[in-house]
This record gives C-alpha cells, structure tokens and sequence, in this order.
C-alpha cells in the first residue's frame, strides 16, 4: 500500500494552502485556502484535478481546517457551496468560531471596498459552517470505519491544530501552521510521539532560526515607549486576530509595570469581538495564561479602550491597533495618512507583509514618500519599526519537531521554494529521512506500513509471557536482550493464515522428523590378556570413569557401553564405514563401534580419546 | 480449633479466625493452632483462600509479635510455591522484617524467580518495592536491567528509577556495567513512552556521571562533553516532565566544555563548534556534535511551562558555577528572565546573577535596569533580599544607573520599612562601590538633609538615615570626598549609630563604628586636609569583613565541596575569633581616644578586659598570650586615662598634675612589668617598645626640665634597641618609630625640645596595628608562688626584737628564664624595705616550673609586740635603656613583682619564753 500526497496549494509558495492525502484510499483534505496575493482563478486551488466530474462527495472522505487563517480556511465556502461539498469538514472550536468573522471581513473588503467580483456570499459562510463538525484537542474522531483523525495543539494562532490521521496501519500529521515555542498568549506545539510514515510540515521560515524572544519583545516595547515618551503617536496595523492580542498583552504588562498612563486603543469592532472570543477560549491559550487566568483575564486589557474617529487628531500620545494589518487598505491606512509626516509618530509593523502593499513598501527601505493606492501621496517622516515576532515556527523548530516524531518521510509545503529545498537538504543529511518539496499539483508516493495479524500457538503464548533475559559481556559494556520472541518461528501456509510458533513446534507443524546430527567413529581397543567381550567391556567402563571426569553413570551390557548419549558396541563387522585410518590387521585388536550426538562433542572425544590409551 | 483441613474454608469461618486473632485474650493454645492451620494452608495454593490466608496471618502477626519469625519462616519457604500471590506474600513478608529487623532475609535469586514469573502488576509491585527486601545490590542491578527491556512502559520506567536507585545507592561500578546501563538508558530516551523518557533522563543523568567518574582525566572531558549532549538531544521533547529532567540532568553533570556552553546560548549552530574538535559519542551509535546543544537554554527559558524555566535557570547556575568563563550573553539571557511572571523562575534567576555577581562578572546595563528596580521592590522578601545581595556587589556603569539604583532602593524602603537594616548594608556598600559617582549624589542629599533638618516637624527619620548611610559609606573608599561632607552629617549619623550598627552588622560592630564615625566627624570639621586615619580604620574595617567571605548565600546549594573557601582558623576557634574581634575593638576604642572621646575609649577598653577575662585558660590561647593581652589592653586603658591631660593645655592644676604624675608612674610599672615577666616575645616586642617610648614622650611633653636629661637618654636607648630589634627580625620599622628617630636626631643637636614635634609624635602612635600581634603561642608569662607555711595572724613567727628574723618561704616559680636576678622584697608598712638575693643555684635548672624552699633573713625586726611584713618575688629588669638605681644595697635597676605580696606575720617573743 502506498500513501499518496497530492499537494493543490502552498506548493514551494505560501498562500492557498491545501492538501490532499490518499491513505490506503482513503481520501483526506487538509485545509482550503485561498491565495492572498492573486487575483485571478489562481486564487483558489485547483480543485478540477481531484475530480473532473466534480463529484467531490465520493471522492473524499473528509475536509480538515487548521486554523482560521484565510490562507487556510479561505476557500472553504467556495468549496463546499460553490464547488458542491457535501461530505463532513472538520475544524477546531475556536477555528469554528473565528472563521466566520475572517471570512466576512474579507469578503466585505474585497467586495465593499474594492468592488470585486463576489465569490461566495454571507449565505454561503453561515451554510458552510453549518456542515462543520467541531474538534477538540487530543479527542480521537472516527470519520468512517477505517479513517481516525485526531488533533494536536499547534500554538500559532487561537486554535490551530496539527492534524493526526490514521487509516488502518498508515499514518500521516498535517501540522498546518504551528509555532514551537511559546508567547504571550499561545503555547507551543504539543504532540504525542507517534509512528508515522508522512509527516507533512509548513516551512515558512525554513532557513531562519531565531534567537530568544525576550530581545524582540524587549526592543518593540522600548521602541513604543520612545515614541510615547516623546509624545508621539504609535500606530500597530495588524489583523484582528492574534497578532494584535499578542502585542497587545506585551504593552499592557509592559504599561502597568512602568506605570505608564498613556491610552492604547482599538480601532475596529472586530478586534473587540476577537478579545471576546479570546475571553472565552481560555483553554487555548498557553499555560501562563491559564493559570493568570483563575485570578485575572488576561485578555481584561487594563489600559485598553476604543477609538474613535475624532481622537485620529486628538492631542498627545497614544498608541493604536488598527485593522487590517500590513497596510493594505481601510482603517490602518487611513490613520497612517495623518499620523505618518510627523517624526514623533511611530509605525510598528508586526508579521510579513505582502509584496504590494503599504507596510512591504516601508519595510523595504526608507521611503520618504509613499504611493497609497489611490494615487495620493504621503510624506513619512515617522519612525518605522519592524515588530520581529512571528507565530511560525523558524527553522530549528521545523528539525526539532521532525527528530522528535522521527517519520518515515517528509513533505515540505507553505514555503518559498529556495530556502524549502536547502531545509531539505538538511533533513536528508542529518536525519536520513527522506524529503520532498512538491509543487503544486504534483503527487508524492511514499510506502505505507501494513501490518500482517498472525495467530500464535499457545506454546509460543505461554513462553512468551515470562521474560526471558540473556545478558551478554561485549568488549566494552553489558547488554540484555529479551529472548523471548526470538524462539518464535512465522509460519505462512498456503491459503492459511500466517501463525506464530515455537521453534521446537516448527517440526510438527511442517510434518517433519527432527534431524539430529550425531557422530560415529570406530574405535579400535587393545584387549588385555585373556578376557572377553564382557571382561573387556568392563575393563573399559573402568577406564572410561577414571579418566573421563565428566562421564558419571555409565551404563554396561554384554557388549554395549553408554554414557548419556554415547553409545558403544563391539563392531564385529570385517569393514566398518567409521573405521578410518586403522588397519584391522592386528589381530588382537578389537573395535568398538561408537556413536554420540552433537550435543556431547566433548565427552564423546574424550571417551575416545580414553579408550585409545588403552591400545 | 478442630477444623480438617480437607473442609474447604468459607469466608465465613475465615471471618471468625479473624476475630480469634484480633481479640487479645485468645488464649495461646488457639492461637498457635490457627497459625498451624493457616500455615499448613499456604502450600496448598488455592488462590481465593490464599490472599485471606496471608491477610490473617499478617494480622496476627501484628497482634502477636513473638509469632512474627515463625509467621515469616513459614511463608519464606512456600514462596516460590505460592505463584498465584507471590507478590502478595513478599508484601507480607517485608512488612514483617521491617517490623523485626532479626528476620531472614529475602533469597535474591527467589525474588528474581517470582519477579519473572509474576504479571504485570505484580511484577511492578515488586520492582517499585525491590528497595525494601535487602538484596543484593548484583541482584537488584540484574534484575532492573533486565526489565528495560519490558514490553510494558510502566515496567520500564520502574525498571529505570530503580536502576537510579542502585546508582545512587553507590558502591555498583563494573566498567562495563555502568556502561551497559548508560547505554540501554540513552536507547529508552527514544522511547515511545512519556514516562519511560523522563526516567531515562534520569538514569542517564546518574550513571552519566558515574561513567564520567570512572573515566581517566585524559576522557573525562570528552565524556562529560558526550553526555551532556546526549542529554542535549531531549531538550525538545514535547512531554513537560521530560523537559524538566532534562534541566535538572544538566545541574547533575554541572559541566561541559565551554564551546559547548556557548553553544546551548545561541540557537544558531555556531561555527568554533560546529566544525571544531567534535566530541567523538563512543556511547551510542549517532554522532553527536555541539550543535545538538544549539540554544538549549534559549528553548529553556523560553518555555511555556514555568517548571521547566525553573529548572533551566537552576543547572545554568550549576555550570556558571563550574565554568570559569561564562560569556556576557548568558548574563543577560537570565536578566531577561528576571521579567517572568513566576515568582520562583525570578528568585533563581537572582541567585543565579548573585552567584555571577560574585565572581565579579555582573555589569549591569541600563537595559536590565528595571528589571532590578522592580526585583528590589517585588513583594517577596526572598527576591528583595537576593536583589539588594546583588546590588551590594554590582559595579554600575554610571552616575545615572547609580542614581536609579539608590532611588530603587529608597523607594523599596519606604514599601518595605521592615527590611531597613539590610536597606541600609546595601547602600553602604553601594555607595563604597561607587565611589566615584558618591559625591554627586552627596550633593544632592545635602540638600535633602538640609530641608529635612530644618524642619524638625517633617524629619523622616527612616529616609533620612538612608541617606546617611549612603554619606557616611563614602570616605571609605573615597577619601577626598570627606570634604563634601558636612560634618552635620556625621553627628547625625552618631545619633543614629545603633540602628546603623543594626545594619551593619556582619560588617563592623558598634565600637568600629562609632570610632570611625567619630573620626569622620573631626576629620571632616577640620576641612579633611588629613585623614590617613581612614587607612587604618579600612585596615581594620576589611579584616573583620574578610571574616564574613564565607556568605551562605552566594553558594548555590550544589556547590562542590571543594570550591567552598577553606575555613580559617580564626572561624574554627571561638576565642581566637574573640581575641582577634578585641584587638579591633582595641584600635577602634584607640581612634575614639584621638578623636577626643576618652570616656566611651575607656569604657570599650574595660568591656574588652572583661571580655578577655571571661577566656577561660583550657581554650586554644595560650595562658601567656592571654596575659599579654591582658595587660597590653590595661596598658592602652592606662594610656587613654593619661590622654586626656594632653589634649588639654599644657599646664594645669596642681591637683591634676599630681593625678596625672600618679598615673604615669603606673603606667611606666606597667610598661616595665609587661616586659619583663613575658618570654618568647617577638613581634609583640615591637609594640611594648613603642609603647614605652610613647612613655618617654609623654613624659618629655609633660613634665618640669629635672627629668628630662634621663628621659631623652631613656628614649634613645629604646629607640636605638627597637631598632636593633627591626632589623634582626628583618620587620619594617612603623612610621611612629621613624618620626621619633627623626625627631630625637634634631633634638641632639639643638639640644631643646620643642613641645609641638613631641605632640606630632604623640599622635603619630599607631595603637596596636594587628600584624604586630600574632598571638604565636611562643608567649610565655614569667610568674612566682610565695607561700609562709603555717603563717597567720594566730600563728604567726615568733622573733626577738632587733635580731634578724628567719622567714621560710615555699617558693614555687614559672617559666622563669635563666640569667635573670630574682629577689625577694621584704617590706615593712612604714615604706622600709629589704632585698634579699635569691641564689640562682636554686631555681637555674632546665625546668619551667620550680619549687623549692627558701629562708628568707629579714633584718628590721621592730620593737613591737606584733608585726606584720610583705614578702613578695620580683625579677630585675636588666635593660639597657632602664637607668641604674642608686641602692647601696638590692638590685641595681628596677624590679617588677611576680606574685602579690605575702603578709607574713610575726609576734615577739618574751626572753623567758625563748629561754625556755
């Protein structure tokens, strides 16, 4: 059996994510976004690929959301209203809860403000949502008889989940986005660790690694409160969700600690319904903030209060989180308009901004003018602060996640290609996993593992519920192994199912004799005076228990001699086949025609050796 | 009890055994039969019955005690017959030998047997409880190695705790044992399991170190070096409880090499250690390299759970502890960590800067500045306390940060006015550490301190003495700033001394203080142009805090032993440590003196006699160093009474002239007796001759021209042999003896005396500088016994009047030294007086102590009926510098006594009575 990875979107790019696993035929999307930055039909992924017919109900067993990121979730009701998805979508509470806010938000902006084209209507967000089914952390869904999916916390944003899906002996984690260590209010990714034959990872930032967060945290505050200090205004252009709380509890801490009295606002009625959500979904959060939460809601912002309009030319300082981030349209921009000629005045970009808007362009240099999109122009002369926080993980949480759940193989998505293909360089050279970088639209096969159910008979049973240790003394440090399994023996019958045996069953089983080896050897003895085939017998016997320490009961008859196994018997034969290199000339010379198994190697030689003396 | 036993047992009759066994006057005879039909039912094996079997049984062995060692035989010899519950009867059986500790003990290889053959939850049982049977630590060992390998995660990690156990037990080090076991550990840090992986952690940690020790030197780096990042490679493991083994692991090995430690504070692989020398791992399969250890205390103090941060800030203590290097990133990794939100990762984060302040590598930059500020006013006292101990050490960069921290502090004293002493000590030494930057904010207390006194109503006293404190630190390290200093400041501050001393504490004691506030106060009213006294107070100053390095709380509690400070002699002796306190009260007592505080000088001096005289003579001090001390304290006790003389105008009342004459007679037996009855002096004699000529001086200074032809001539006597005496111990001659040679040599030649060079001598003395004095045991005091045998007043002597009179005397002497001239002195009340030689041939001998008998003729019998006369022993003072006396007959120089005089009786004796 093999596992198939069809990636659609976030292929060696970041936006659209979606991909489409075949775990022993059975079907599972992971994730429907949308691409931030097209336009055109690009935008969504290609969903034709999966189905010509379009018959998606069939073809997949399930849709799985990470988190409420429009790259994620974004394509969502296109999907299911659009497209015609009938089948279960799976998403975390807070995912289920946020998304609908993300989804309206942006189909206002690009319907209201932009005069777009209409994708998918608020109808179409309410009824998508209404096929979702809630998930929760570590809860184990059986989708259908074979398909298992269970969801790890992920950290990046208010309910992110990594996704663990399981179809008979294969299985995958979709980790979505995550985020490896810890902030203010989010915990780092937790999961099990697991056996797995795909791991399939975000690489958003897979060459950079970060130093510790305390700096970052450290210069952004400082930065604010020059500002401040100095009577200016600060301006925090962020998305309403995550970002924006995050910074947002830094400041306040950070305010009650240096007493400072200036205002922080909000800008949008968004950001306030966020904090509600937020307020809500405690159990999310990370460990700090769970246990602050028994006394204080941490997300109860003390200095926090709502903007209006007017206060854009109120006096003295403030600070202000306004919608949407990365500058690109509405409120924050228009802010930026008034608050960017003067040099008191402090922008303080948190996250990535996309290639064509406000923020990449004041990322990206010092620009004393800017363009705004329509078509005026704005002096900036204030401070420009690039926030160095971001929820992705960085590159050494990518290599620590993956040492820890040590997969069989490794898909990359959700990245930019150059820096993918040298992380995969590094996974193949350190780890030895193997690891692929798909395109869109191209399709990884990996082998799954199956296992084969095999009966046991009860004597390998009952040998194997005691412990049977043997230690060894290699050259430099003890050992121990437990030997127990290792007396088993597979047997695979035609037309039969495999069964497990103890090796002394095996015979039987198989309808064989037992094979043992023993040896022969004709030994000649000298026999003393004038005495018979008894007397010499005896005689033997005698000499056997002098010399041969080990031989204790040795057994007599007329002209047989036994110790355990060795056999001796007079050979009256002219020709004895095991009797080499002796001439049988001599004519006081007797033969004595032994044999011994295997297991008496020594003893058998010994007594040999005995008898010849006696020539 | 007639039961048979082919009758099967219900519950039923189990029941009423039960309450046989229970009830305490059961008589013996039952009972011993129930126990015979209990135990005859324990080969039997019937598994329902079993388990109450052994139920009764071990309450009856509870009840009666005496039946415990045949209860114990008789399940120790069905036990590998009792399969079904083994363990069960192993739980019998080790509560009984625990209650009698006599019992056999468990057979090792019958535990393993039962071990083996038990299930699961027995087997756990068993393996949780191994401790409690006295096995054989082989057997323990075997058995725990083994089940690492249990197809059960539970059984594996009691299998590793237990393999912790046998480590930490000790005495289990077959090379290839410890070897094995570290290996197998390092396979299970893989394990699926989130358990069996935190014990592994565990077991790796501890037989790590065990592997460590075993190596030779050459490895042992190198192999610490593979275990630490052996353990490196767990740092980001998901479970919580792994994590926090791991941190703690890292303060079990406590070191590493440092490009490794440089390499667990930055996450990026750093170059020197990724392509350096790469530490072979001989111990497992993979290669490890340092960059398995990239930004480990990064992800640490990162962590989202605070146990982890805790731990991870704990072990970096341990190995700043052990690197001599630690780079200042790592300094401000954990001042960022003074922020967190939990109180505990805070505390351990201070301590851990505490440690690194102390070994002198904490510069405090402005950036973290804060975070002490809020440290200093945090509302655990732990944390304030760890905060200011780190203040007190800190070396800030500037006046700014200087200012900052003092306003910190004040603003935390008025939070927290219940830590005021210790608010005090800080910023004492914070404002001797900051010397340079004092001044400046002297200036603006001043000002403060100005209003404030002015305005008598709104004097805040607790501010006030913080700002005092923080003044009065300065001339210590900064003389010159002793100007800026208003002297009101110093008054003050006397005012305040005991709750200074309070803080103070472990410092200096109350005398030092005063005496050096007191100083402070004269030096800074006469506009400071001098104070090279503040020298001798540091002097003093730093040798009682060198006393105080041993600070418990700069140790971490894991510290080896051996990089704790050697303990001084002076801290294993209490009356060393008491004589050496006293020798600075002496010298802070000296300073008061000068500073014209005679009577608090001389009260601390009688304190300091009494205190020496609570010494008892069996301690670690020599009796003649005792003595030497005693009499060098009343010396300088004598001096400071004469004191006050000089420091007034020359001349004065007749009736104060006569006591001073008094005194300094007293002073000069004094100064006599101290050198003549204490032998193996060698240091010290420099100080006895200082003291005398400070003698001659005084005397000099103070008295009419008769007597100062012999003065002058005794003074360069003393000068020109305590200079022989410098020079043949090869010590520095003090400057007080230079000035004087200096001086004396004008004198010579100008043949006058001018009074105002001898006052400069006089206060040039410098009492009792410590390194004169080395209490070297060598010191021996030269003393006698004089006893009249029989003598009193009613059996007195009889005599004739105008005959001499024979007086027998039992004289006992100590340590006199050959060559010297002992004599008796007899003396009569009306001031007559007589020697009487003792003949050396008596007490010469080679002996320390002597006693002999000695009659002793005295001449001046008197016509009387009785009388009484002194006898006492004294030794002649045969120095050159001490003049010749004019006797015709007796000794020719002066004599110190050496025992208190006798009264020796005598009545006359009527000529009838001697005739018959």
């Amino acid at each position: 059996m093999a596992i198939d990875c069809l990636v659609l979107g976030a292929g060696q790019e970041i936006g659209k994510s979606c991909v489409v696993v075949t775990i022993n035929g059975k079907k599972i999307m992971f994730d429907c976004g949308m691409h931030m930055g097209c336009d055109d039909h690009n935008r969504y992924p290609d969903f034709s690929i999966l189905s010509k017919s379009g018959d998606f109900d069939n073809t997949i067993s399930c849709l799985i959301i990470t988190h409420f990121h429009m790259d994620h979730v974004g394509a969502l009701p296109y999907f299911t209203e659009v497209c015609g998805y009938n089948g279960p979508v799976y998403m975390s509470y807070p995912t289920k809860a946020l998304s609908p806010l993300m989804l309206e938000d942006y189909r206002r902006i690009m319907v209201d403000r932009r005069g777009e084209e209409e994708l998918f209507t608020s109808a179409h967000i309410a009824s998508c949502m209404n096929k979702v089914i809630p998930l929760d952390l570590k809860q184990t869904i059986q989708v259908d008889e074979d398909l298992q999916i269970r969801a790890y916390y992920a950290g990046h944003v208010l309910g992110a989940v990594m996704v663990y899906a399981k179809v008979g002996d294969a299985a995958i984690v979709y980790t979505g986005d995550y985020n490896m260590t810890t902030d203010r209010h989010l915990g780092a990714a937790k999961i099990d660790r697991l056996q797995l034959d795909l791991l399939i990872s975000e690489s958003t930032y897979a060459t950079t690694t970060r130093g510790s967060k305390y700096p970052r945290e450290r210069e952004f505050l400082q930065a604010v409160h020059k500002c401040v200090a100095g009577g200016g205004k600060a301006l925090i252009p962020s998305f309403a969700l995550g970002r924006a709380q995050e910074l947002c509890m830094l400041l306040d801490d950070y305010w009650e600690r240096m007493n400072i009295k200036v205002p922080i606002y909000f800008s949008s009625g968004l950001t306030i319904q966020a904090n509600m959500y937020y307020k809500m979904l405690i159990s999310w959060t990370s460990q700090n903030v769970k246990e602050k939460h028994v006394t204080h809601n941490p997300f109860d912002f003390k200095n926090v209060k709502d903007f209006y309009r007017s206060l854009i030319h109120a006096p003295g300082p403030c600070v202000l989180f306004a919608t949407p981030g990365m500058l690109c349209a509405g409120f924050s921009l228009e802010v930026f308009k008034h608050w960017a000629p003067s040099p008191l005045n402090l922008v303080a970009l948190p996250g990535y901004s996309v290639a064509g808007t406000v923020g990449h362009k004041l990322m990206s240099g010092k620009p004393t003018t800017v363009d705004l999109y329509n078509g005026t122009k704005v002096d900036v002369r204030c401070k420009i602060h690039q926030v160095a926080f971001s929820p992705h993980t960085d590159a050494k949480g990518i290599m620590d996640l993956t040492k820890f759940l040590s997969p069989k193989n490794i898909v990359l998505v959700h990245g930019e290609k150059p820096s993918m293909m040298s992380l995969k360089d590094k996974i193949t050279s350190e780890l030895g996993i193997p690891c692929f970088v798909p395109a869109n639209g191209e399709t990884v096969s990996v082998a799954s593992t199956t296992f084969v159910k095999a009966n046991a008979s009860d004597m390998f049973l009952k040998i194997c519920s005691n412990p049977n240790f043997r230690f060894s003394n290699s050259s430099t440090q003890l050992r121990v192994t437990d030997q127990r399994t290792a007396d088993g023996v597979l047997v695979i019958e035609k037309s039969k199912k495999a069964k497990i045996v103890h090796q002394d069953e095996v015979s039987e089983v198989l309808h064989e004799k037992d094979h043992v080896v023993s040896l022969a050897y004709c030994c000649p003895v000298k026999v003393k005076g004038e005495s018979d085939d008894v007397g010499l017998i005896k005689q033997l016997s005698e000499k056997i228990s002098e010399t041969v320490s080990c031989a204790d009961e040795i057994h007599e008859s007329e002209t047989c001699l036994q110790v355990g196994s060795f056999k001796g018997s007079l050979c009256l034969k002219e020709e004895c086949v095991h009797r080499r290199g002796i001439s049988s000339s001599c004519s006081e010379v007797k033969f004595l025609c032994c044999n011994w198994s295997v297991a008496d190697l020594e003893l058998g030689w010994g007594i040999i050796n005995a008898m010849k003396q006696n020539l | 009890m007639e039961e048979d036993d082919s009758v099967s047992l219900t519950l039923h009759t189990l029941a009423s055994i039960r309450s046989l066994i229970i009830n305490a006057d059961t008589p013996f005879s039952v009972i011993s039969s129930v126990l015979d039909l209990l135990t005859g039912l324990l080969p039997r094996d019937d598994s329902p019955i079993l388990h109450h079997v052994l139920k009764l049984l071990s309450d009856l062995s509870l009840s009666r005690n005496d039946l415990a060692p045949q209860i114990f035989e008789s399940i120790l010899s069905n036990l590998l017959r009792l399969q079904t519950s083994a363990a069960e009867s192993l739980a019998v059986l080790a509560s009984l030998s625990e209650r009698n500790p006599t019992a056999a003990a468990i057979d090792g290889e019958a535990f393993a047997t039962i071990c083996i053959g038990a299930d699961v939850s027995s087997r756990m049982w068993m393996l949780r409880n191994a401790e409690r049977f006295d096995l054989p630590s082989s057997v323990l060992f075997t058995l725990f190695f083994g089940f690492t390998k249990d197809p059960y995660p539970c059984i594996r990690r009691v299998a590793l705790d237990g393999l912790v156990y046998v480590c930490e037990a000790g005495g289990f080090d077959h090379a290839r044992a410890v070897q094995g076991c570290y290996a197998r550990a390092v396979e299970l840090l893989d394990d699926d399991e989130d358990s069996v992986r935190s014990s592994a952690v565990r077991a790796v940690s501890v037989w790590g170190k065990v592997l460590i020790a075993s190596k030779e030197d050459a490895n042992r780096r190198e192999c610490s070096d593979a275990v630490f990042l052996q353990l490196c490679s767990v740092v980001r493991d998901m479970s919580v409880d792994v994590r926090v083994e791991v941190f703690k692991a890292f303060g079990v090995i406590g070191t590493a090499s440092e490009s490794i430690i440089l390499q667990t504070l930055s996450k990026k692989v750093l170059r020197a250690a990724g392509k350096g020398k790469k530490p072979q791992n001989r111990f497992s399969n993979e290669s490890a390299d340092a960059a398995a250890a990239a930004g480990v205390f990064i992800h640490g103090f990162e962590d989202e759970f605070y146990e982890v941060r805790e731990a991870a800030v704990e072990s970096f203590h341990s190995l700043s502890v052990n690197s001599i290097e630690f780079p200042d990133e790592a300094v401000c990794l954990l001042m960022d960590m003074l922020y967190d939100d939990y109180m505990v990762v805070r505390l351990k984060a201070l301590e851990a800067l505490h440690h690194i302040a102390h070994m002198g590598n904490l510069k405090i930059q402005e950036t973290y500045i804060p975070a002490f500020l809020d440290a200093i006013v945090d509302t655990s006292e732990n944390i304030r306390l760890t905060a200011r101990n780190i203040l007190k050490l800190a070396k800030l960069p500037d006046m700014k940060l200087v200012n900052k921290g003092v306003d910190g502090v004040l603003k935390s004293l008025e939070m927290y006015p219940q830590d005021e002493p210790d608010i005090l000590s800080t910023l004492f030494l914070l404002g001797q550490n900051h010397s340079n930057f004092v001044v400046n904010i002297i200036k603006r207390f001043r000002a403060k301190l100005e209003t404030d006194s002015g305005n008598k109503s709104e004097f805040n006293s607790r501010q006030v003495s913080a700002f005092l404190m923080f003044i009065i630190s300065a001339p210590l390290s900064n003389k010159q700033s002793i100007t800026s200093i208003p002297p009101l400041a110093f008054s003050y501050s006397l005012a305040m001394l005991g709750k200074f001393s309070c803080g103070l504490h472990d410092m200096m004691d109350q005398d030092t203080l005063l005496a050096y506030l007191a100083h402070c106060t004269t030096r800074s009213a006469s506009s400071g142009t001098e104070f090279n006294k503040a020298d001798t107070f540091l002097n003093a100053y730093r040798r009682s805090n060198a006393d105080h390095s041993g600070d418990p709380v700069l140790l971490p509690s894991n510290i080896p032993a051996e990089s704790k400070p050697m303990a001084s002699k002076e801290e294993l002796d209490p009356a060393l440590k008491l004589v050496s306190h006293i020798q600075l009260k002496v010298k802070a007592a000296w300073l008061l003196l000068q500073s014209a505080f005679s009577k608090e000088a001389i009260r601390a001096l009688r304190a300091c006699k009494q205190e020496l005289s609570t010494l008892t003579t069996n301690s670690s001090i020599s009796n003649g160093a005792l003595g030497f001390m005693c009499q060098y304290v009343h010396l300088i006790e004598l001096l400071a009474q004469v004191w006050p003389h000089f420091e007034n105008s020359r001349h004065t009342s007749t009736c104060r002239s006569v006591e001073l004459e008094l005194l300094m007679e007293e002073l000069e037996i004094k100064l006599m007796e101290i050198r003549c009855r204490f032998t193996g002096l060698s240091t010290e004699v420099s100080l006895v001759m200082e003291l005398v000529i400070l003698g001659c001086l005084l005397r000099l200074y103070k008295f009419e021209i008769c007597c100062r032809l012999s003065c002058k001539k005794r003074l360069s006597a003393t000068v020109s042999q305590l200079e022989l005496h410098h020079e043949q111990q090869c010590t520095k001659p003090s400057d007080f003896l230079t000035e004087t040679k200096k001086s004396l040599q004008e004198i010579g030649s100008s043949g006058d005396i001018s009074c105002l060079t001898l006052l400069d001598l006089i206060k040039k003395f410098n009492c009792f500088s410590p390194e004169q004095f080395t209490l070297s045991g060598n010191l021996q005091c030269v003393s006698a016994e004089l006893e009249v045998p029989g003598n009193g007043p009613y059996n007195p002597v009889s005599f004739v009047a105008g005959l001499p009179v024979a007086i027998p005397c039992e004289i006992k002497l100590l340590n006199v030294p050959r060559n010297s001239r002992l004599w008796l002195r007899i003396s009569r009340s009306d001031d007559t007086c007589q020697f009487v030689y003792l003949d050396p041939n008596l007490y010469n001998g080679g002996e320390t102590e002597k006693r002999f008998m000695f009659t002793a003729v005295a001449c001046m019998t008197p016509r009387a009926v009785v009388f009484t006369l002194q006898v006492s022993i004294g030794i002649e003072c045969l120095f050159e510098d001490v003049c010749c006396r004019k006797h015709r007959y007796g000794p020719k120089h002066p004599v110190t006594y050496l025992c208190k005089e006798r009264e020796v009786h005598f009545s006359h004796v009527s000529r009838t009575e001697a005739v018959l």
